[in-house]
């Protein structure tokens, strides 16, 4: 095992220790007492206002969902952006900008379908 | 450092890869023509898919025939076995778009993307089929896996569809992390995921220290590949997804994934499962006879014929594991049974299938065996086939079901597997019971209509072509290649 992963497995250690040590202490230490303030959720201070489980619009969820694909996606071109410069030195320049416009295109695709059926506008 | 990337010769992967091309086309127009026309003529993509499919298998056809040998790239393989399967996964696609134009007109929920959707998943079969290289293997999988957990949901007013694309999505995803896991075991002990450098080099593994590395990788992968072919103990999603689904994404799900999700195992059995020797052989052994128990055992129980086709296809997945052992010994002798069992699979299962869309054409699925009652009295044709699938089903000799049982079952004698082919004839004689009764109940049976018996819904519109034409074609192919089932041997002999 390299000494990279062992400092790795340190820091593991290290986390779950932390972890539980604080726990710990303030399950030993602490009176046990429960009063209102120390069963609220903890809100940064301030009181709660109502119960987090409310149902949201389902369009969040389409524009989370799109949000996703779309980003993840665009992220491919990083490496291709990488090895354009190699590809172009080789003579395949052509090639590589084709494979990407290819990728592009059918991202293009996507985004007009879910442009066309509205999933685009928050309005409606 | 030169990527690899440029060695390819894109002219012929770009040759090989038309039919593919074709079938992306037809998806893209399917999903451009959802976004952008307003009023859609609703027989516009349906018709434009099958055009697609057509193009796709003349082309894919041309290559069979030609004398030319296989193509590899590495992470593609064309060769006759993948372009065989790939001509059957067509024609499955292809009986799925015919049912789905009067099923989904039934019920007014006519929409362009259920046909981008499953072109999508047709190629993702393809990729499957075709794949050289375990992510491959994955990326087809998850593709195909993926357009069908919406399909399976489509009808989204109904509770029981929205159910079976959930359970379907769950226990798929399920499933793929066990296969991500498998592979990444693999190779971490191989290192490689490519399937010749597997093959030429499991044995040698095996000897070595990463032989525990193996076999664990390798056992992930079997239960991946268990859940997509349900296999028993991994069967459990099976009735309730081909229950709820739309009767013709079942029929999809029943025939060309299964039979891509075969395949891809077959050519993993071959090149890396095999030199497992035999705890391969006890693992598959053990896994036939269960889901070949499983499935018969429970279809009997069942009164809906949409649930009892669903057991039934369990079962055939036993039946057909029962060649897997011997791929040890005899791998082209067990290839080519149960390519030829897929294929008389996909005929007479569509064609039993297409019967249950005909019977739920009305706005409820009323698919209760008892429905059935008096059919052979009002529909005498319909009734005829339906005995006819199921006959097939069943193995009874002028059909080609019957063939196929008996190539697998001699394939696996040949191999010294005889407890093994024992028991499957045994499953064979209970399966009879409930492949006979819906015979029964459409010819002796009196309806009562007081309980709903008799007249299934859809029976009061007329036979939709498209309907008769699957009819006819699938009952063609089994009384053919029933009576001449050598014509299927040669082309199956000359894929594998």
């Amino acid at each position: 095992m390299s000494i990279n992963a062992i400092s790795i497995l340190v820091l593991f250690a290290l986390a779950a220790a932390v972890a539980l040590g604080i726990v710990l202490i303030s399950a030993l230490l602490g009176s046990g007492r429960k009063s209102t303030e120390k069963l609220l959720p903890y809100e940064c201070g301030l009181d709660p206002i109502g119960s987090p489980r409310r149902r949201f619009s389902v369009k969040f969820f389409l524009v989370a969902i799109l949000f996703i694909v779309f980003d993840v996606e665009v992220v491919f071109l990083y490496p291709w952006a990488v090895v354009f410069r190699e590809f172009k030195a080789a003579g395949e320049g052509a090639l590589a900008f084709t494979v990407a416009a290819v990728f592009l295109g059918i991202l293009l695709l996507g985004l007009v379908y879910a442009w066309g059926r509205g999933a685009l506008d928050w309005e409606e | 450092m030169m990527p690899q990337f440029t060695q390819i010769d894109w002219s012929s992967l770009f040759n090989m890869g038309l039919p593919w091309i074709v079938i992306f086309a037809a998806a893209a127009i399917a999903f451009l023509t959802a976004a952008l026309v307003e009023e859609e003529n609703s027989l516009f993509t349906p018709v434009m898919t099958l055009v697609a499919i057509a193009v796709a298998f003349a082309l894919s056809w041309g290559r069979w025939l030609s004398p030319l040998p296989g193509l590899s790239f590495g992470m593609l393989v064309f060769d006759k076995l993948s372009v065989f399967v790939w001509l059957m996964i067509l024609f499955s696609a292809a009986i799925s778009v015919l049912l789905s134009i009067p099923y989904l007109a039934a019920r007014g929920f006519v929409k362009p993307e259920y046909y981008g959707l499953l072109l999508l998943s047709t190629l993702g079969m393809a990729c499957l089929v075709s794949a050289g290289d375990l992510l491959m293997v994955y990326l087809g999988i998850e593709t195909m896996s993926l357009a069908v957990y919406v399909l399976a949901g489509f009808l989204r007013y109904r509770a029981a569809s929205n159910e079976a694309a959930l359970k379907y999505f769950l226990i798929g995803a399920f499933a793929s992390a066990f296969l991500l896991m498998g592979i990444a075991f693999v190779f971490g002990s191989a290192g490689s995921t490519n399937l010749a450098v597997l093959a030429e080099r499991s044995t040698e593994i095996m000897a070595g220290e990463g032989r525990s590395f193996y076999l664990f990788g390798v056992a992930m992968l079997l239960i991946g590949f268990g859940f997509k072919i349900a296999a028993v103990p991994f069967h459990a999603w099976a009735p309730d997804v081909y229950d709820g689904a739309p009767t013709p994404v079942t029929v999809f799900m029943a025939t060309a994934v299964k039979a891509a999700a075969f395949v891809a195992f077959l050519r993993l059995g071959v090149s890396v499962f095999s030199a497992g020797g035999e705890v391969w052989i006890t693992v598959l052994s053990v896994g036939a006879v269960a889901t070949m128990l499983l499935g018969n055992l429970a279809a009997i129980v069942q009164e809906n014929i949409k649930r009892m086709l669903a057991y039934s296809s369990i079962a055939h997945a036993g039946y057909i594991l029962v060649a897997f052992p011997s791929i040890v010994s005899d791998p082209q002798g067990a290839g080519r049974a149960v390519l030829f069992y897929l294929f008389a699979y996909i005929l007479m299962t569509a064609g039993a299938f297409a019967v249950v869309v005909v019977m739920g054409l009305g706005k409820d699925e009323p698919t209760g065996i008892s429905r059935l009652a008096g059919l052979g009295k009002r529909r005498p044709v319909l009734a005829a086939t339906l005995t006819l699938f199921l006959l097939s089903l069943l193995g009874i000799p002028p059909t080609v079901g019957f063939f196929a049982k008996y190539y697998l079952f001699l394939t696996a004698v040949k191999s010294g597997y005889i407890w093994l082919v024992v028991i499957a004839v045994i499953n064979s004689a209970i399966s009879a019971y409930y492949y006979l009764r819906p015979i029964v109940v459409m010819y002796f049976k009196i309806p009562s209509p007081l309980v709903g018996e008799g007249q299934g819904e859809g029976e009061t519109h007329a036979l939709s072509p498209f309907i008769v034409a699957v009819l006819a074609i699938t009952a063609l192919g089994v009384a053919y290649f029933g009576i001449f089932p050598s014509n299927l041997l040669a082309i199956v002999t000359g894929s594998f």
